[in-house]
């Protein structure tokens, strides 16, 4: 029964006690406590720089750096500017994170499968490969794979050398380049031809899923027709695209040819031995965790083993391996700062250089390399939600 | 039966809980559509209907663990508002009993019951631990003291969140569908307990679909449906004369 | 209608029949597992080629090429760094504190403690041999300032010692030892670190002068103890509806998890002294550890979120039921049961912690990394980098492991899973 008016007047609530004032009250002491703490720390930091005749701003990024930085070879001299000099120090980072991360997930998935063998060698190997490197810090592993191996590779004059196209030395790996000649142009071309094509394959064989229910190996034939297009246009060509240009040694050094430096590869090669210990032990868990009622399932239906693997357990099993796999991704580039500790020129090391020289830590830190990583960060974490994503639609 | 349905009743004038027009939305959905609600003091109350009428949402706003967003209510004097003093106030007042027991899975028995007391009374140790033993002794398993909720049965476990609401000594005990999840065989045992509790006199609002329960104990039945109040009456006007069509329709789905 | 039992031959046979016994044979377990089929034969062949490969180098190298004599000749170096000399019978305590304090654990906490006993006797004894005879004809006067193995009884007496007060302490043991490594913090920190310049008893050793594995321990520890209780406050804040804590939460959690620790450390370096008015040095060690310890809490955070999470709402209702405060149920309630289910992503951090701990090198810290490799400037070692980094890693991989052994026992120890 509503009664119109009330028994009971509502007594004003004393402000002190109201609970929706006090939760904005304490957000709004919070957020005024962090500004006021904030701004007197911000406040000394701009007086500090002053008194160092350096106040804050970006333009010493024009000024010439006086630097070299030795890898990639000729893309920063010293009358480069600053801003070039990150620019190089960004490109090595990504670089060596990218194929880190490629070679990584594939050593690391193959460590995993080992790992779940039925042959017990291989699956002890595996187990204490992933022990033994869990247990070592990685600075101290790329340190140790820097001055323990690849410092103590021979001279150029006793390179370790395999036919034409393989130099190994203590200046570095050198390896067969391709240079492009005028056929590349139209190589291109073809190669652009094989990517609709391909593309063109997996539309079709998408559409005969859906219409069909059959599950073809889209993967394997999107990329199997890219291959073969770009080998049919090689030897269709009257001349090659590439003209290869040997590594020869000349003095003391070796003229020609791709450069692989030890120190990109210590710290390629200790990111992926590394990361891959972490990729093996998360691709491991994800195939564990489909269980083996699916497997026993998908056999008495009468898939075959490679069927059941490629339309029952990889599907489920990358849903689990994908979040934790992403975020390896991202440690593992995260990880790349450690390359200043042996001379590779990356995003961190280039940086630590020009806030020596120039004095300009906060800009330098703060407000250059810190966003970098920050991006890298969100770009990484994007693209594993879209896979993961995408992973529920379509299957390959 | 009526004659075992007439309870002493103290102070029939002022209700100890009052709602008034109380109404409570969820989003868009609204839950609570102004439910009015007079409970005097040593009374029982069952609440029934069927599920998402807004039973257990009702009784949970009374002691604040959902807001309300129009109405008043009134506990034993104290208006329910955003006074953090009064939300405090009344749920000290209150005991509540949940579907799921809610016990603390890292605390023993004993410690369960004492907790509260210790902390938001501020008894003693010793006052405490004498006080949960009775309440254990009362419920029936005094030798549970120091188990782990996790060693004990559903049955038991139930039992335990009632000794531990009543360590605090409230007024008023709210029950949300405390049999609900457990083993058939374990219901009995918790109903006794309340069926003692509503002897001693204390006031019990019990959302539940255990009609028996109903019949024998309380003063008065509720029927929810879709966020309002349906019907109200004694266990032997519901059962024998229900009067709203949805009423009888409810009630021939649960008594087959 | 009865139901008939029938047994074989229509008798029922009390007889249980042996099964079928394999032969478990040496050859028998290689054909099995090894050789099963033709590609596990195969692959056999191709493991047994890689340890070869890897291993015959390296063992020959290890035994006999390398020079391992530089490793205990600077033993001290690699522990404490520069720490003076006449002063390490104070990191010795320290060293001893903890072996008490683990054998009080162990022994409190844990069940089954015999290996222990038999462990810390081990040591006990290693250390009173005359191990020095052996060395003696290496200069004894560099062995005796390390004083490794005499230090070394002690610290097997220490763990005895602290096993018996476990045995014998009960209650109180038990209660000693979670607070004792509390409170052992910082007593050893005051230890380590001395009173003032002309005390007697214990002179102040600048940090600038600590060093060697001390080091690293020291940061780590500091690490996780400091950023507990910050990792904790930002969880909870993380967690809150109200926007203005969640979004501060938010923003320090994934700047800090976004970036490198290198690129932290670097920070920290460079800005806290720009932050602070002029006249307030301070130490390059206290802004490493700051770095540190915020870098931390931040994953510490996550960490505990994930424990608040898995938490039913249920246990919240209960305590609002019973009118306790926020407080008072995060106290007794929510935390408790929370940061019991993340000891073993705890344990996962402080290893990776105590790892990263390397990387103070990187900022001019002279902990284990960065004396081992300044011992190779010395040109009586030089070449000696595999060695030293070798020994290096092997540390570290034994802390690791020792962390790791006892997250597992602390899990069993807690009952995880099982109540």
């Amino acid at each position: 029964m509503n009664s119109p008016t009330n028994l009971y007047a509502s007594k004003a609530t004393p402000f002190w006690r109201d609970e929706r004032v006090l939760q904005l009250v304490t957000q709004v002491v919070t957020l005024l406590a962090i500004l006021l703490a904030g701004g007197w720390l911000i406040r000394n930091m701009f007086v500090a720089l002053e008194l160092r005749g350096i106040p804050p701003s970006f333009s010493f990024l024009n000024l010439t750096s006086q630097f070299d930085i030795g890898q990639p070879k000729g893309w920063h001299i010293r009358d480069d500017p600053y801003w070039n000099a990150f620019l190089v120090g960004l490109y090595n980072t990504i670089l060596v994170s990218f194929i880190g991360i490629i070679l990584a997930t594939i050593w690391g998935t193959v460590i995993g499968i080992a790992r779940l063998s039925s042959n017990y060698l291989i699956a002890k190997l595996a187990q204490l490969y992933v022990e033994a490197i869990r247990g070592i810090p990685l600075l101290i592993f790329m340190i140790f794979v820097y001055q323990g191996v690849f410092m103590k590779f021979p001279k150029v004059d006793d390179s370790i050398i395999a036919g034409d196209w393989l130099y190994i030395n203590v200046r570095g790996i050198y390896t067969v380049r391709g240079v492009p000649t005028p056929m590349f142009q139209t190589y291109s071309v073809i190669l652009f031809a094989g990517l609709i094509a391909a593309a063109g394959v997996a539309w079709m064989l998408i559409r005969k899923r859906q219409i069909t229910g059959q599950t073809p190996m889209t993967g394997l034939w999107t990329i199997g027709t890219f291959l073969a297009v770009a080998f049919l246009g090689w030897i269709i060509l009257p001349s090659a695209p590439f003209s290869p240009e040997y590594p020869l040694p000349e003095g003391f050094n070796i003229q020609g040819g791709m450069r692989w430096t030890p120190e990109f590869c210590a710290v390629g090669f200790a990111l992926v031995i590394y990361t891959a210990s972490f990729v093996a032990e998360i691709v491991r868990g994800g195939i564990m965790s489909v269980s083996k009622g699916q497997i026993e399932a998908a056999r008495s239906l009468g898939l075959s083993a490679i069927d059941t693997m490629r339309i029952v357990v990889m599907p489920q099993a990358l849903r689990v391996i994908i979040p934790p796999l992403t975020s390896t991704w991202m440690s593992l580039t995260k990880n790349s700062s450690l390359a200043l500790a042996v001379g590779y020129p990356d995003v961190v090391a280039i940086a630590g250089t020009v806030q020596m020289q120039s004095g300009r830590a906060v800009e330098v830190w703060f407000m250059m390399v810190m966003p970098v990583y920050l991006t890298l960060s969100l770009l990484t974490s994007a693209f594993g939600n879209w896979y993961n994503k995408r992973m529920k639609i379509v299957e390959l | 039966m009526d004659s075992t349905n007439v309870r002493e009743v103290e102070n029939k004038k002022t209700p100890i809980i009052v709602a008034r027009d109380v109404h409570k939305w969820f989003g868009q959905f609204h839950a609570l559509r102004g439910i009015d609600m007079e409970v005097y003091k040593g009374e029982k109350i069952v609440i029934f209907g069927p599920s998402g009428s807004g039973k257990s949402t009702f009784i949970r706003t009374i002691n604040r663990l959902e807001e309300h967003q129009r109405g008043d209510i009134i506990v034993d004097g104290i208006e329910l508002t955003h006074d953090v003093k009064n939300i405090a106030a009344i749920r000290q007042e209150i005991g509540m009993v949940f579907q799921a027991f809610n016990l603390f899975p890292h605390l023993t028995v004993l410690g369960n019951i004492t907790l509260a007391p210790l902390h938001v009374r501020k008894w003693s140790k010793e006052q405490a631990e004498e006080s949960a033993m009775q309440l254990l002794d009362r419920v029936g398993i005094p030798e549970q003291a120091d188990k782990y909720p996790g060693q004990l049965s559903g049955g038991q476990q139930q039992r335990v969140a009632i000794a531990r609401a009543l360590a605090m000594q409230p007024k008023i005990m709210l029950f949300d569908e405390p049999t609900s999840a457990l083993d058939p065989e374990m219901i009995k045992e918790v109903l006794d307990v309340m069926a003692e509790l509503a002897e001693s006199g204390m006031t019990m609002l019990v959302v539940t679909h255990e009609m028996g329960f109903a019949r024998e104990v309380c003063d008065r039945m509720v029927f929810f449906d879709e966020g309002q109040v349906v019907e109200e009456g004694t266990p032997t006007q519901i059962f024998e004369h229900p009067q709203s069509e949805r009423t009888k329709l409810f009630l021939s789905q649960i008594l087959h | 209608m009865g139901t008939t039992v029938k047994g074989v031959n229509n008798q029922l046979s009390s007889d249980v029949l042996a099964p079928p016994t394999e032969r478990y044979t040496v050859l028998g377990w290689l054909v099995k597992n090894l050789f099963s089929s033709w590609y596990n034969a195969v692959l056999t062949f191709i493991a047994i080629g890689i340890v070869i490969a890897i291993g015959r180098p390296a063992i020959i190298w290890a035994f006999s090429q390398a020079r391992w004599i530089v490793i205990p000749f600077n033993m001290a170096n690699l522990m404490v760094g520069v720490y003076p000399r006449a002063e390490i019978w104070r990191v010795w305590c320290v060293v001893y504190l903890i072996m008490g304090l683990v054998g009080l654990t162990w022994r409190a906490q844990f069940t089954g403690h015999k290996r222990g006993i038999v462990v810390f006797a081990a040591i006990m004894v290693l250390g009173v041999l005359p191990i020095e005879l052996a060395f003696m004809g290496m200069d004894g006067e560099t062995i005796r300032t390390t004083s490794l193995p005499s230090g070394m009884a002690g610290v097997g007496i220490g763990g005895l010692l602290g096993m018996f007060v476990g045995q014998v302490g009960g209650e109180r043991a038990k209660r000693l030892s979670t607070y004792g490594w509390l409170w052992f913090y910082p007593i050893a920190i005051f230890l380590v670190r001395g009173i003032s310049s002309g005390h007697d008893i214990l002179p102040l050793v600048k940090t600038s002068q600590w060093g060697g594995l001390m080091l690293n321990t020291i940061v780590s520890s500091t690490a996780l103890v400091l950023g507990l209780p910050i990792g904790i406050i930002f969880a909870l804040g993380r967690r809150s509806k109200l926007p203005v804590f969640r979004t501060v939460s938010i923003v320090f959690i994934e700047f800090v998890r976004g970036v490198p620790l290198i690129t932290i450390l670097f920070t920290a370096q460079v800005m806290i002294p720009l932050f602070l008015p002029e006249e307030v040095r301070i130490d390059n060690l206290i802004r490493a550890m700051i770095g540190v310890t915020l870098f931390a809490a931040a994953y510490i955070a996550e960490i505990v979120r994930g424990g608040l999470q898995a938490i039913p709402r249920g246990q919240y209702e209960a305590s609002d039921a019973l009118a306790m405060t926020r407080a008072v149920g995060l106290r007794y309630i929510i935390l408790p049961q929370a940061l019991r289910t993340t000891i073993p992503m705890m344990v996962n951090e402080a290893i990776g912690l105590s790892k990263d701990t390397s990387l103070l090198k990187i900022v001019a810290m002279m902990e284990l990394l960065s004396m081992a490799q300044a011992l190779t400037a010395n040109p009586d070692y030089i070449g000696t980098q595999r060695e030293l980094l070798t020994f290096v890693m092997v540390v570290f991989w034994l802390v690791t492991y020792i962390l790791a052994y006892a997250g597992r026992r602390l899990e069993t120890a807690q009952g995880l899973g099982e109540r």
